[in-house]
Formats: C-alpha cells, structure tokens, sequence
C-alpha cells in the first residue's frame, strides 16, 4: 500500500487514487454503501436530519399560518435572517459547480473523486436557498407571481428589480446543476444497475439509468453533453452570486452599494461551498472507508482554494474600508464604521476572524494536511460566511439616513428554528445520497487512474 | 524524461537587427515627445502617462502569468514561460520610464496643487493618502516589489537552464504564494494612484480589479503574438505546438470575459443607482464622441471576439489567433486611451501627435529589450522538470 507523500519531486505527479485499488475494487468499495443495510450511525444521523426538517417545516407552517410577522424584521431592517439564510445557502450551492465546471475546463483531474459530491451538496444547497425565496413572500400560494406568468389582472413582475433576476438566475442554475449531476450519475447508475443483485435495485436503477449499455456511441453522447454543461455552467457560477450581490449592491444604500460586490461575492460563495465539502467529505472519507479517493492530496487542495478565496475576500474588505475613507463621503465611512464599532460589532469582528484571520493557518502545510485543525476551520469559515452576509444586510439596514429610524433588530425563535431547520433539509437529502447514490463518480475516477493509460502495463511507474 | 540537450536560442534579425531597429524608433518617438512636450506640455503629459499604462500593464500582466504559472504547479505552460519572464523583466525600465510623470505630477493631478486642495474639503480629507510625499513612496514600493519579483522569477528559471536544479522549481513555487499576494495589492494601489486620482473625487473599489482584468488579456494576447512571430521566423516550431496556441487562446477567451464582466459591473452599478458623485465620471468618460468610444470597446473588446473565438476551430487556427490577438491589443490600446484621455480632451477623442510619439518612443524602446534579453538565453525553460509534459501537451 502506497502512503500519500507531500511531492518534492516537480518532474512528478501525485497518484489521484492510492491504496493500489484496480477497476473492480473501485467499484466494488463506491457501491458498498448502496449496496449494504445502512450503517447505524447513518440510521442515527437520519433521524437527526428528519427531525431538523420536521422542525423547519413546522416553523414554515407557522410562517404561512400567521404571516411574515412572526419574523423580527422592522423598519428599517427589513431584511433579516431570511435574506442571509438565502444567500449564505446559494452561497454554498456554488462549490459544486465549481469543482464540476470549472475544474473541468482546465483539466483539473483531482476534481474526478470529489465533483459528484459536491455537485449534490450544490442541489441540496440551492433548495434550502429556494425556502427562503418561496417563502419570504408570506403568501405562498401565490408565489407564482415571482415569475413571468400571463394572467388576466395583466400583473407583471418588476424586471428591472435585481430580486426578479434572482429568480431566473436561481431558477437556471438549479436546472443546470441538477442536469449536470444527473447525466453524470447515469454511467454509475448502469453500474450498480448491472452489480444489482435484488430485483428492486435492478428495476430502480434501471429506469434512472436510461438504458446506459456503455457503447462507445453512448460515451460519445455523454462525453459531448457534459463538455456542453460545463460550458453552460461556467458562466452561471460567476452570474448567480453576481446577481445576488446585484440585490444589495445596485440601492443606494451605504455599505451595500459598491462595485467590487459581484466578483467578491462569487469569491465568498466558493469560499463558502469548498468549506462545507471539506465539512463533509473529512466525515465520509472516515466514515465510508472512502480515504483512497478522497486523499490527503484532495483536501490539501481545497484547503489552498479556501486560503486563496478567504484572501480575496480579505481583499474585497480591505478595498471597502479604504474606499470608504477615500471616497470623503460621510455616510459611506460611516456605515463601515459602524459595522466595526457600533452595535452590531461582535457580528463584524466574528465575520472577520472566521473569514480572513483564520483561513490564514493554511499558509502552513501542517496544518492544511491535518484533519482535525482543517475540520475546525472549515466549520469557522461557514460560520464566518454566515456572518458576513448577516452583517451586509443588517448594519447597513439598521442606521438608515434619518435617526429616528434607527432600530436594532433581533430575530425571533421561528428565523432561528427555520435556519436550524434548513440543515435538516439539506441533511435529509444529503444522507439520502450518500447512502442511495453512488458518492464519487466511478468512470471519471477510473479514468484519471493509472490503469486508464493505454501505454499501463500493470506496474507503478 | 526528455529533456532538450541544446537551448534553442534566438539568432539573425530578431536578435540582432530589431532591437536596433526598436531602439531608432524609440529615441526618435521619445526625442519628438520632448520636442512637442515644450508646446503643448498638458497633452504631452496626458499622453505619456496613457502610453506608459500601456506597456505598464504587459509587464504587469506578463508578471501575473509568471506567479500564477507557478502557483498552479503548471506543466502545459512551461514552453511559452520564457516570454512572459523576459516581459515581466522591462518592470526596471518601466519604473525609469516613470520618471517623466513624477516630472508631469503637477500637470496631471489635480490633488497636487495645494490651492486646489485647501479649497476642497473632499481632497482636504484625502491628504493623508493624497499628498506627494506618500506617492512617491508608494510608486517606489510598488516598483521594488515588481523588479525584485521579475528578477526572483528570471533569475531563478534560467539559472535552472545550466544547472537543471529541481529545487529552484520548489523555491519558485513556494515563493508565488506570497508573491501572488503582493501582486495584488500593488497594483491596485498602482492603478488608483496612477489612473483614478486623475479625477480625485472619484471611486470606484473595482477599479484595480478592472486594469488587472486589461492587462492580463493584454499579457495572454501578446504572448500569443511574439510566438506566433517566433514561429513565423521558424523558432521553436515543433516545441510551441497548436496544442499551446489552443489554451493561450482559451485563457485569452476566459479572461476577456472576465474583463467585460469587471467593467460592465463597475459601470452598470453606478448607472442602476444613479449618484452624482460616482456618475459623473461616466459622464466625462461618455461625453460626445467618447460615448462612441466606450460602445467600440463594448462591441469590439468584448462582443466581437466572444462571437469570433468561441469555436475551437477558429482558436485552433493559427492566422485567426493572429488577426484576434492583434485585435485584441489594439483593443486593449483602446481601453486605456478611454480611460486616461477623457481627462485631457474633454470634448470627444481627439487624437495627437504626442499620443503616437510616446506610444512609439515607449514601445521602442520596451520592445528593444524584451527581444534583446530574450536573444540573451535560452528561448525556453529547456531543464525545466515539467518541460516534458509541457512538450507532450495535447489539448
């Protein structure tokens, strides 16, 4: 057995998959988890998970019963938890799309064993984004008026709102992240298909797998369509998080309206989304005995895509403190001083250890290869992001332009049960891909290992 | 491993003619521009400092692909590095080409001139940061650290030519962490101080991220070129390969979309909200013929080349990347022309002699020792550890 190595040697390239698996112990060790009764701690997380949703479900219900108010919003902070609920979600949703997109076009092939989890995340992450904007309108039967629809009252949404574009840019990435997620499952589906040793599976797995008989035509098919996805994905990682910064930056609002909000807020949400896969995949690489694909390699690598991105967001900071004092115009400094002295200031300085003080420690290679520091880290960075879209809404909401407006704004146990709740949702869909689903996309992996090379001639070179 | 025995080297015209030839052009455009200075010194300035951005943000950009090359630990790259090295090396003759606009500083900025400045309380507020003291410090830092990074990076490559030494890579890599991040916060300082306070009111925090986005379509675009001219001369032919153009063309492609959705964002957010105080730089920059300006650069920087390149079979082809990259930099010329000369010719475009001469006097001389020093050493990193895979690249 091969033991992962930091490489000192340029000349050479890190094995992607170690522990000397070959094609059929690759499949044999993704399938086990659909293929054997679920283990107890999965059984013991799903409960978990369910009871978090029951949670959010019943503070939704409680939401529609008596409306909006039961949330703490006031005049003038009329954006609360909801809003960063939303954006902290979609935020999320964006570390899938990258690693499959992204990485994709420049030919990052570590992204092979880690892209069909963190596409899934980016589903699941996207729903419990899709709560908030269903349900902020209050009356949610009537949430179909977010879109475009003729009707007979000739009511038409505000398109020059940045909300309304939200709608279409969520709407269309979702498509895409869930088409690119599901035509990269159906090679993998036929496998667990053609191992499938119930009837139940067989048939289940087969109508998913849409006839997948892994002929050369069909590769070629599938090779093209994911090429397209990607293509089309590319551009929609960087709009989404654009047109949700758009929400904020295009007002007049100080601390809110700035121009370097689009490229910094798609820098947060990659942040954000490589910090929860790191979350994530540090439990199931242990917990599904899944280490050999999901190396120390991998994680030192996306640990060095959080410290990249954590800096660009220490950036986007820093240029907003400066412009604020350089631009000479009052309210503007005073927003971000605000932000760093004034009430809500424990929310700023939390923000901005988790965000740029701590992602620091992964200038050290200790530490970005150790499991434990990294889990903490990738914890406090989610928390931080949080955060930070917590302090965008509402420092800048709570001091508007006339003081007799001034309010300071705490939310109510149904925001605080609702975002609890939201991890139930994601938890609940998330545990049913790990166990029904298999979690690393088996052809692409095999492909990136050595036995893939026509020139392979069973030794390790 | 196959490494090459002998380092190409860069012989006949290219090594020897042209950069005399560049030097000629560049005393005589430099001469006029000192001639023509005296007349009209205002114009003279505004057009020095828009040719100076120019050639500033190929070494800028240039250097950007250096760090990131090796940030990314990557091997595709490694045939085409040489040229961004020795383009990234000019930063010392940029920072002697800087000297005029420290001679022109009173010309160009109005936050030099105390009487301006005691009857504004805006720029009264900015004096902390504004005041010629600290520019000066700050365009001194910015050039160390852009020399001492070029030099780190050249030094260390073609030392590795003769010696073949792996840890030199290592050294490299480790320092691009670091050197990525100083990077960052030179330029943007660079740009503010050299471009934004030209109208000392304005602000834009998105405003490094804007010139940055230029000058690496710019570094992508002129690679390009130099090897396609290489190649023209029957240099490197079987080494820089289709397979190389493909991706340089792929990143000019990404980039450039980069570039347009930098600048549209800047733009758009201040036009949606609509504050005097940030629209009014919009406002100089689209008065009359302007107006005509900024929607070529719409058209021209980014939607022509987003329509023409999207193929890989126009990217794969050697005369189209020619004539887009040639397109390319005439665009990029465009957008710095737009972004520095609305402060001059307030009414419209109106192009000068002093804009020709000083490109010209810039250019020459910039261009005579980029191709000096790359006749100086080996045309490519040739025991570089990566070079193998970089010369079995296949797209």
């Amino acid at each position: 057995m091969s033991v992962s190595v930091p490489i000192d040697d340029p000349s050479k390239r890190v094995t992607l998959v170690e522990g000397g698996h070959d094609f059929k112990s690759v499949s044999d060790t993704v399938c086990r988890p659909v293929e054997t009764k679920a283990p107890k701690w999965w059984m013991i997380s799903f409960g978990i998970a369910v009871s978090l949703l029951l949670l959010i479900l019943s503070m939704l219900g409680k939401l529609v019963w008596s409306g909006v108010g039961v949330w703490g919003l006031n005049n003038p902070v009329m954006w609360g938890w909801d809003l960063v609920g939303f954006v902290f979600w979609v935020g999320i949703g964006h570390a899938g799309t990258l690693i499959s997109a992204i990485l994709f076009l420049f030919r990052q092939k570590w992204r092979t064993s880690i892209n069909r989890f963190a596409e899934a995340m980016t589903v699941f992450a996207v729903i419990c984004a899709g709560t908030y904007i269903a349900f902020h309108v209050g009356r949610v039967w009537v949430a179909y008026y977010l879109f475009p629809i003729p009707n007979s009252m000739a009511i038409w949404p505000n398109f020059r709102s940045p909300l309304m574009w939200d709608v279409f840019a969520v709407s269309t990435y979702f498509t895409i992240s869930l088409l690119f997620w599901f035509v990269g499952l159906i090679p993998d589906l036929a496998t667990i298909r053609d191992r499938a040793t119930t009837k139940t599976r067989k048939i289940w797995y087969g109508i998913f797998a849409m006839g997948w008989r892994g002929a050369n035509r069909h590769w070629m098919n599938y090779e093209r369509a994911y090429l397209i996805l990607a293509a089309l994905s590319t551009p929609l990682v960087l709009s989404v998080h654009s047109i949700v910064s758009f929400d904020f930056a295009v007002s007049q609002l100080p601390g809110w309206h700035t121009t370097i909000f689009p490229p910094y807020f798609v820098a947060g949400a990659i942040f954000s989304g490589f910090a929860m896969v790191v979350t994530l995949m540090v439990l199931a690489r242990e917990l599904f005995g899944m280490k050999d694909f999901m190396t120390m390699h991998h994680l030192e690598t996306m640990n060095k895509i959080i410290l990249a991105t954590g800096t660009m967001v220490g950036y986007a900071y820093g240029m907003e403190f400066f412009m604020a004092w350089f631009s000479g115009n009052q309210y503007e400094s005073y927003a971000f001083l605000n932000r760093a002295f004034g009430p809500y200031s424990w929310a700023y300085w939390t923000m901005i250890s988790c965000n740029v003080i701590f992602p620091q420690l992964f200038w050290f290679k200790k530490i970005r290869r150790s499991i434990p520091i990294m889990f903490i880290i990738s914890i406090i960075v989610n928390i931080g992001m949080w955060f930070e879209r917590f302090v965008i809404t509402v420092t800048s909401l709570h001091r508007d332009f006339l003081p007799s407006s001034w309010f300071y704004y705490s939310p109510t146990y149904v925001e605080i049960c609702q975002f609890i709740g939201s991890f139930g949702l994601f938890l609940t869909f998330f545990l049913l891909f790990l166990k029904y689903l298999p979690i690393i996309a088996i052809s692409e992996v095999k492909g990136v290992m050595p036995a893939a090379n026509p020139h392979y001639h069973g030794e390790e070179h | 491993m196959s490494n090459l025995n002998e380092s190409p080297r860069l012989t006949g015209f290219l090594a020897n003619g042209l950069p005399k030839l560049l030097f000629a052009v560049g005393f005589a455009g430099l001469g006029a521009t000192a001639i023509l200075w005296k007349q009209n010194p205002t114009q003279a300035a505004f057009s020095y400092l828009f040719s100076f951005l120019v050639f500033l943000s190929l070494t800028i950009g240039s250097l950007f692909f250096v760090i990131i090359q090796h940030l990314t630990r990557a091997g595709w790259s490694v045939v085409i590095r040489r040229i961004p090295e020795t383009f990234a090396m000019n930063a010392w003759v940029m920072s002697i080409l800087f000297l005029p606009i420290v001679y022109a500083i009173k010309t160009l900025y109005p936050w030099s001139h105390a009487d301006i400045v005691n009857a504004d309380h805006l720029l009264l507020g900015k004096q902390g940061y504004l005041n010629l003291k600290f520019f000066l410090i700050r365009a001194i830092a910015f050039f160390a650290i852009w020399i001492g990074m070029a030099r780190y990076f050249y030094k260390r490559s073609t030392n590795q030519d003769t010696s073949g030494d792996k840890q030199l890579t290592l050294s490299m890599q480790g320092f691009s962490a670091a050197a990525i991040l100083l990077f960052a916060i030179s330029v943007t300082f660079a740009i503010v101080d050299w471009a934004m306070t030209l109208t000392p009111h304005w602000y834009s925090t998105m405003f490094g991220v804007y010139f940055f986005a230029g000058s690496a379509v710019c570094a992508f675009a002129t690679m390009s070129l130099i090897a396609l001219t290489l190649r023209k001369a029957g240099f490197l032919t079987d080494i820089i390969r289709i397979d190389h153009f493909h991706d340089i063309a792929k990143f000019l492609y990404g980039i450039n979309i980069f570039w347009a959705y930098v600048s549209f964002s800047q733009y758009f957010l201040y036009w949606y909200a609509n504050i005097p105080e940030e629209t009014v730089w919009f406002q100089e920059h689209f008065f009359g013929s302007w107006n005509t300006v900024a929607a070529l650069l719409a058209l021209g920087h980014f939607f022509i080349p987003f329509v023409v390149f999207m193929s890989k079979h126009a990217r794969r082809n050697l005369k189209v990347q020619c004539v887009v990259v040639i397109w390319f930099l005439m665009m990029h010329v465009t957008d710095l022309y737009w972004l520095i000369m609305p402060n001059f010719s307030h009414t419209g475009i109106h192009v000068t002699l002093t804009d020709v001469t000083t490109f010209f006097g810039i250019g020459g001389i910039y261009l005579a020792l980029f191709w000096k020093r790359l006749a100086s050493k080996s045309l490519i990193p040739n025991k570089d550890p990566r070079l193998s895979e970089s010369l079995h690249h296949h797209t």
